[in-house]
């Protein structure tokens, strides 16, 4: 979410000694509306001043991070991602496929979490709603849209195989590929409800091989990034 | 009348391994045509009645994305064979009965053969057949290919079907335009109520719209396929109304918005919906998920660290025990053929009165020329050994998992890697290795940069030249032309990639078979069936290129300076091509020409034309003495092949080698400049590498291929050598 505040006065806010270093660091990430991410960030800012150097970008978030200007998401692809801390609660969509981070406020659901909270007797300080799916535009022209969660209490982890660890298993709840190799995945035994697990990576990084009926099958990231799987826990399964 | 039986399946089930338990030598191997997929075929008598089979090529599903399904299914539906025996692996039913109801569909009776029983025993693995016999409505047979167990049984059980092939054909219409009889087969291609009505409704329409079709295709198995939106069945409904395409597409749309999948998917999901329930009743004891040895193997083989080096260690292993275990059998079969075998033709022909010229011919072109197809022998029969053993074991597929990345980057498969690392040994096998290629387009891409991996007989023209002019530089320059070779492999891919293969990306989809044994058997069998075509094909193309070349060495009638020979005054005319490059003299061309036989040969021309010496004439051979020297001759190569490929294995002491010829180096110098060396050596790297190699890639892909491959080289190598010539004139160099 943009913020309409100045610079100076977020870093005023936040008791931040405001270096050149600083205000331009914060200022890329005032000016990018997204979620950006430590890389992206210190690419913006080394539009500004090209002799910034990437550790001082992590050193610099970091502080950011501790002193409140910047809010710290983890929205499970492996890298954090950064936005000015909003002057209003906001909850996210983040798209399982490409990394899409949508915005967007609900009173109900605020509403309805308080009312959780107090009848558990909790005295609610933050929350955190992160919800998984598949944007708009990865979506295409498939219209289905991820089966209801099976049950209303467990959350569900949604990825793609490629995001998978070696050892780690899951029920595929989606294969987006293009017609021809759509045909390929089915006629293989790659179909939506079947349990598969990723055997191991090759040792060059790419393919995977995975195990689905019995048999294993190799496939490339590129392949392996259409089939979106919701994760199943295995014995085991070890996160990265 | 003849009984024509088709094998399907899907890959890795051990289809070639059953089909040659029951053709044997009998199969005849072809291509399908239009296509480069294998196509064995063999026909025999049994019991009395001519058998025709045909072994189609392993595939997952009878759509039409891929050259094997299309081989497939076209067949099928065009032949329309009388039985086909799907070969099934037995521990893994549930994803080979995939196909096996898409071949249902087709209302040709089939044969089902659980193969692999065995394994499937030994995992504790139990199919009541009678039951999967009634279930699905076909024959069940337990096979084990390997040890021909319940072989026998399959051709009588389809003559037996065969037999009973019009009642099947009728019962199939009968049940596909009859709800009530489609509805009494409680499995049979059931793809839920959604879609099922939607079948039904597509198969009157079709019965109505398109009679004509119905009556060659089967309507279930077309109904099904046009729902699916396959574009090979669409292609069918060429010529009809077009009502029926707006219904079709009007159903499609309907199951899309109801299942809220697209149709493929949801028919997909029905076929596999009836093999889990076809699994679930015929399988009393459910298959433990193990891996076991597999599992143990790949571990090792896979491994992130261990993986690469065990590859190249593997690869090396079959690279010099190829090259080195063959050189004695292939210097033996030049010394028989070269020596006893030529006089007996010569003494021959002189007694029964044939001309010197006939002579001439027979023992320079023809036995020449046969002699030099049968060098290659040994070298093929030693590749075929190790692809046939790296293939039947599974650790083909295990190799194209390990190298695919890098291969990926310059548009190839990882499979690509061992027919480009055989390259160097002999471009020939190399170019029969890109079988193990699947796709088309890989094999064509992985062909045609086989020629830049500088083969071992290029060797010999670089070792002469170096040793006439680079003494101390010697292996470095070797080393650039084999670097050279390599870079340019790398560009060219990027280029062909770029241009000649735009847009079609190949998808990489493979399974990792679980590791097996191959049996001597089938290995033997795999080996003589390569062998026997290549001698067959690409002899018959090399003998008759050495006999026109022989002509053209030999007249006009009597010349006896090489230069005058039509062939001197061929060589003579494009000389002065090559004069921009630095070697326009009609010696050097001619070397070249002759090169294009085999790289070999240009040094014995270089030889011939540099330093002439005298025919020695034949003597009368015996006969005898000669066949047990023979026989003494064979028996030292096999010893020197094993002390060969031990020595290469640091286990004996490698034997001398020979020393290079130095009265040639002598001349050399007096007509080459050390760039005008370099430059001939980059453009013998680079140009067509040999007619065998050439035949190949025309056996393999097509002569147009094979002409496209001649021409892309040619101008590569004389615009590299200019390059060189030139570039190196500027810097002062002669
Ligand atoms: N244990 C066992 N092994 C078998 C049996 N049948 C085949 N094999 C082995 O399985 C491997 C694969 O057999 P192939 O005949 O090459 O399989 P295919 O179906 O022709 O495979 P593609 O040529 O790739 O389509 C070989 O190593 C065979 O020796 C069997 O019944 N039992
Ligand atoms: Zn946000
Ligand atoms: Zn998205």
């Amino acid at each position: 979410m943009k913020t309409t505040r100045d610079l100076e006065t977020l870093l005023q806010e936040s008791e931040i000694a405001p270096t050149a270093q600083r205000r331009v660091i914060a200022q890329a990430i005032r000016d990018n509306t997204g979620h950006p991410d430590a890389e992206t960030i210190y690419h913006l800012a080394r539009q500004i001043d090209p002799h910034l150097g990437i550790a001082t970008v992590y050193r610099t978030l970091k502080l950011f991070a501790e002193k409140g200007l910047v809010d710290r998401h983890d929205f499970g692809d492996g890298r954090a991602r950064y936005e000015v801390a909003p002057e209003s609660h906001h909850d996210h969509l983040i798209c399982v496929r490409c990394g899409t981070v949508v915005e967007f406020a609900r009173a109900q659901i605020e509403a309805l979490q308080e009312e959780v909270a107090r009848d558990e007797g909790f005295d609610l300080l933050d929350h955190r709603m992160e919800l998984y799916g598949l944007c708009s535009a990865c979506r295409g022209t498939r219209p289905r849209i991820l089966d209801p969660p099976a049950t209303a209490a467990g959350a569900r982890l949604v990825r793609n195989l490629a995001q998978l660890a070696p050892g780690e298993a899951g029920r595929i709840v989606r294969v987006g590929a293009a017609e021809k190799l759509h045909q390929r995945l089915l006629s293989m035994g790659l179909v939506v409800g079947e349990v598969i697990r990723v055997e191991r990576i090759a040792p060059l990084g790419d393919p995977i091989s995975i195990r689905v009926k019995g048999t294993s099958l190799a496939l490339r990231h590129p392949e392996a990034e259409a089939i979106v799987v919701e994760v199943v826990p295995t014995a085991g399964g070890r996160r990265k | 009348m003849t009984l024509r039986i088709a094998f399907a399946g899907n890959p890795n089930v051990g289809k070639s391994a059953l089909v040659n338990a029951i053709a044997g030598t009998r199969l005849h191997v072809g291509n399908w045509p239009g296509v480069t997929v294998e196509k064995k075929e063999a026909t025999f008598t049994f019991a009395g009645e001519e058998v025709r089979l045909v072994d189609l090529p392993g595939t997952y599903s009878l759509s039409s994305y891929s050259i094997e399904e299309r081989v497939t299914r076209d067949y099928l539906l065009n032949e329309r064979p009388d039985v086909v025996i799907d070969v099934v692996d037995a521990t893994h039913l549930e994803r080979n009965l995939f196909l096996t109801l898409q071949l249902l569909e087709l209302g040709i009776p089939v044969v089902l053969a659980l193969n692999m029983w065995d394994e499937a025993k030994e995992r504790g693995i139990e199919i009541d057949t009678e039951l999967l016999a009634k279930v699905l409505e076909v024959a069940v047979a337990a096979t084990v290919a390997t040890t021909r167990e319940g072989v026998g049984e399959l051709l009588p059980t389809a003559r037996r079907l065969a037999a009973a092939r019009p009642a099947t054909i009728a019962a199939h219409n009968a049940a596909c335009r009859d709800a009530s009889l489609a509805e009494a087969r409680p499995h049979v291609a059931r793809y839920g109520p959604l879609v099922d009505p939607e079948v039904r409704l597509l198969g009157e329409a079709l019965h109505r719209d398109a009679a004509a079709l119905v009556e060659r295709v089967p309507c279930r198995w077309l109904a099904v396929k046009l729902l699916e939106g396959d574009v090979g069945a669409q292609a069918l409904l060429d010529g009809t109304g077009e009502g029926l395409r707006k219904q079709i597409a009007e159903q499609r749309r309907r199951i899309q918005t109801l299942a809220g999948d697209d149709p493929a998917t949801v028919i997909s999901d029905g076929r596999y919906g009836v093999a889990k329930g076809v699994v679930a009743e015929v399988i009393r004891q459910r298959p433990i998920d193990r891996r076991d040895l597999t599992e143990l193997i790949d571990r090792v083989v896979l491994h992130r660290w261990l993986g690469i080096p065990i590859f190249f260690a593997m690869l090396w292993f079959v690279f010099h025990t190829t090259f080195d275990g063959a050189q004695p059998f292939v210097d033996f079969i030049n010394q028989v053929i070269t020596g006893p075998v030529e006089r007996w033709f010569l003494v021959g022909l002189t007694a029964i009165g044939a001309p010197g010229w006939v002579a001439s011919l027979v023992s320079e072109g023809v036995i020449g020329g046969a002699g030099f197809v049968l060098t290659f022998v040994p070298i093929l029969f030693f590749l075929y050994l190790f692809m046939g053993i790296l293939e039947g074991s599974g650790y083909m597929a295990r190799a194209a998992f390990v190298m695919d990345r890098f291969f990926h980057t310059i548009g190839l498969h990882g499979k690509s890697f061992i027919p480009m690392i055989l390259g160097f040994g002999c471009n020939v096998p190399a170019v029969y290795a890109t079988r193990s290629l699947d796709s088309y387009r890989d094999r064509v891409l992985t062909s045609l940069l086989i020629p830049l991996m500088s083969c071992s007989a290029r060797l010999p023209v670089y070792a002469v030249f170096v040793a006439a002019f680079f003494v101390e530089w010697r292996s470095t320059v070797i080393f650039s032309l084999y670097l050279l070779g390599i870079l340019l492999a790398v560009g060219m891919g990027f280029l062909f990639k770029r241009s000649l293969f735009r847009g079609e990306a190949p998808v990489f989809v493979m399974e990792l078979p679980p590791y097996r044994f191959p049996t001597f058997r089938s290995l033997m069998l795999y080996i003589w069936e390569k062998l026997q075509s290549f001698v067959r094909k690409a002899g018959t193309y090399i003998l008759a290129t050495s006999v026109v070349i022989w002509f053209f060495l030999n007249l006009p009638w009597g010349v006896q300076n090489p230069g005058d020979s039509y062939f001197g005054r061929v060589a003579g005319t494009v000389a002065p091509l090559f004069a921009p490059v630095g070697f326009g003299t009609w010696q050097a061309t001619g070397a070249l020409l002759t090169g294009v036989i085999a790289k070999e040969v240009v040094v014995s021309t270089m030889g011939e034309i540099y330093t002439p010496e005298p025919k020695v004439a034949a003597t009368p051979p015996a006969v005898a003495a000669e066949i047990a020297e023979i026989g003494r001759g064979f028996v030292a190569a096999c010893g020197d092949s094993v002390v060969a490929i031990l020595a290469g294995l640091r286990l004996l002491p490698a034997p001398a080698q020979a020393p290079p010829p130095s009265a040639l180096a002598q001349r050399m110098r007096d007509t080459f400049t050390p760039l005008r060396a370099i430059a001939f050596m980059v453009f013998v790297l680079t140009y067509i590498p040999c007619v065998v190699t050439m035949a190949a890639l025309g056996q393999e892909l097509g002569w147009r291929w094979s002409a496209f491959a001649a021409a892309y080289l040619l101008s590569l190598g004389w615009g590299l050598a200019f390059l060189t010539y030139q570039g190196g004139r500027l810097l002062g160099f002669a």
